[in-house]
């Protein structure tokens, strides 16, 4: 892990390459392959990036929880870098989630937002996270990698319970689309639309969590070199 | 379990004597009551339109008052580093969690009752006779509340904020309690009996199960560097 993370240049290139390729493919299917849908028109569209950020924001609380486990096993500094980090991320995919989604349900709904499950439950982890965020900023420096993992692993913990809670909820607005069960992708390239769009979020996620990664730690190596 | 009753015979001689924190949960339920009653009063909020809207200003209200009076409990633990005093003679952390939650369960539960009745006699609520199920469930409440709380408040005190941090953190982790709260009560007003087998008491009391295990385990992390 020391020479690995954040530090391996092979790695690191063909991550950026992969990224940079799949994020220009997911643009060209989105925006000259696949055909207008018929109710919605172009505004369907943002619907390819809302899903891939939603599940690229799962995969950041996946790997916030665990760089806390990480940093309880052996309490190296690159966990904690890498806790930092996947909260950041997991915090700016969050609000792209709400904000894409804001703009798909004015123009569906004619509403910015519903009191809907999966909303509700992309608002509360916002909330969670932006906690998470504010306690880095603001703890004790000494105790902040200590408290920040815990912090971490209550988040972590929080979100099936709040998944299951806002499902069972009374359901006055069950608007959101349930396009994955009922099979509402009829034509063959919104699959292949969807896919290659989650694929380059959760690989945009993976980059930029890398990125940030690699900029904490040459601030931690410069703070080091200059005392 | 003596070095329990010893550390919960401290946490409660250091109320009684300072009674900081239930001095500060009593007033901020009487005040957020009161000011909840004033709006209710102005809206001229029908009865039935009351029934609906009461479970939300309770738990609104309760969580506000125990929030921001709750986040005193760790004051004198964290004065001139005293809980390291605490830890270094013999006694676990999990020790020191577990009396303070149950510090914070007590005080907790005395500012829900409190704001019940407020909310109750100021907005004129008729309700069934439901106290014993009331108190059931604002228990397995409180618990949870205490359980995240607990394990918060060293985190807010030591940060630059203060108790400011306490609600920012405590508050979007509640929102599971919250709901069960919510609809349980509701349906307790509503209909004078609760279903004991719903999901929100599964809710309630899966809360209540991980985060007082979280909060044993991990508890040690929070206070030590």
């Amino acid at each position: 892990m020391e020479k690995f993370l954040f530090r391996n240049k092979v790695f690191e290139a063909i991550l950026f390459i992969l990224t940079f390729l799949s994020v220009l493919y997911a643009n060209y299917l989105i925006f000259l392959v696949v055909p207008n849908e018929r109710v919605m028109g172009p505004v369907q569209r943002i619907f390819y990036f809302h899903v891939g950020c939603a599940i690229a924001t799962y995969f950041s609380v996946a790997i916030l929880l665990m760089s806390a486990l990480g940093h309880f096993s052996n309490k190296h500094f690159l966990w904690d870098i890498l806790g930092k980090v996947a909260g950041e991320v997991a915090l700016v995919f969050c609000l792209i989630v709400m904000i894409t989604g804001m703009i798909w349900g004015h123009s569906a709904w004619n509403t910015w937002f519903r009191w809907e499950p999966r909303l509700v439950t992309f608002l509360i982890l916002l909330l969670i996270l932006l906690g998470l965020n504010l306690l880095r900023s603001f703890g004790d420096k000494d105790k902040i990698p200590n408290q920040a993992a815990v912090f971490s692993i209550l988040a972590a913990i929080n979100v099936p319970l709040v998944v299951f809670s806002v499902k069972i909820l009374p359901k006055a607005a069950q608007l959101h689309p349930q396009v994955v069960q009922d099979r509402g992708l009829k034509d063959p390239s919104f699959v292949h639309a969807m896919i290659v769009s989650m694929i380059a979020m959760i690989l945009l996620q993976f980059l930029l969590t890398w990125v940030a990664g690699k900029i904490e730690l040459k601030k931690i190596e410069r703070e080091l070199n200059l005392t | 379990m003596s070095e329990l009753l010893l550390l919960l015979k401290k946490d409660f001689s250091i109320e009684s004597r300072t009674k900081e924190v239930l001095v500060l949960i009593l007033t901020m339920s009487l005040l957020l009551g009161t000011i909840t009653a004033v709006g209710i009063n102005s809206a001229f909020l029908s009865p039935g339109n009351l029934n609906l809207m009461f479970p939300t200003f309770l738990w609104l209200v309760f969580i506000f008052s125990s929030t921001l009076s709750i986040s005193k409990s760790f004051e004198y633990e964290f004065r001139n580093d005293a809980i390291y005093g605490l830890l270094l003679s013999g006694t676990s952390s999990t020790k020191v969690y577990l009396s303070k939650l149950i510090a914070n369960v007590v005080l907790s539960l005395i500012g829900q009752l409190v704001t019940f009745f407020v909310l109750v006699i100021l907005a004129n609520f008729t309700i069934p006779s439901i106290l014993c199920e009331l108190i059931i469930i604002s228990a397995l409440v409180a618990l949870g509340f205490s359980a995240v709380s607990t394990i918060l408040i060293p985190m807010s005190q030591t940060s630059k904020l203060k108790s400011m941090l306490l609600p920012l953190l405590l508050l979007p982790l509640l929102f599971p309690i919250l709901f069960a709260g919510l609809e349980l009560s509701a349906a307790l007003f509503d209909s004078g009996k609760i279903d004991w087998g719903s999901s929100w008491i599964s809710i309630l009391l899966a809360f209540d199960v991980i985060y007082v295990a979280l909060g044993v385990n991990l508890f040690e992390h929070v206070i030590l560097d």
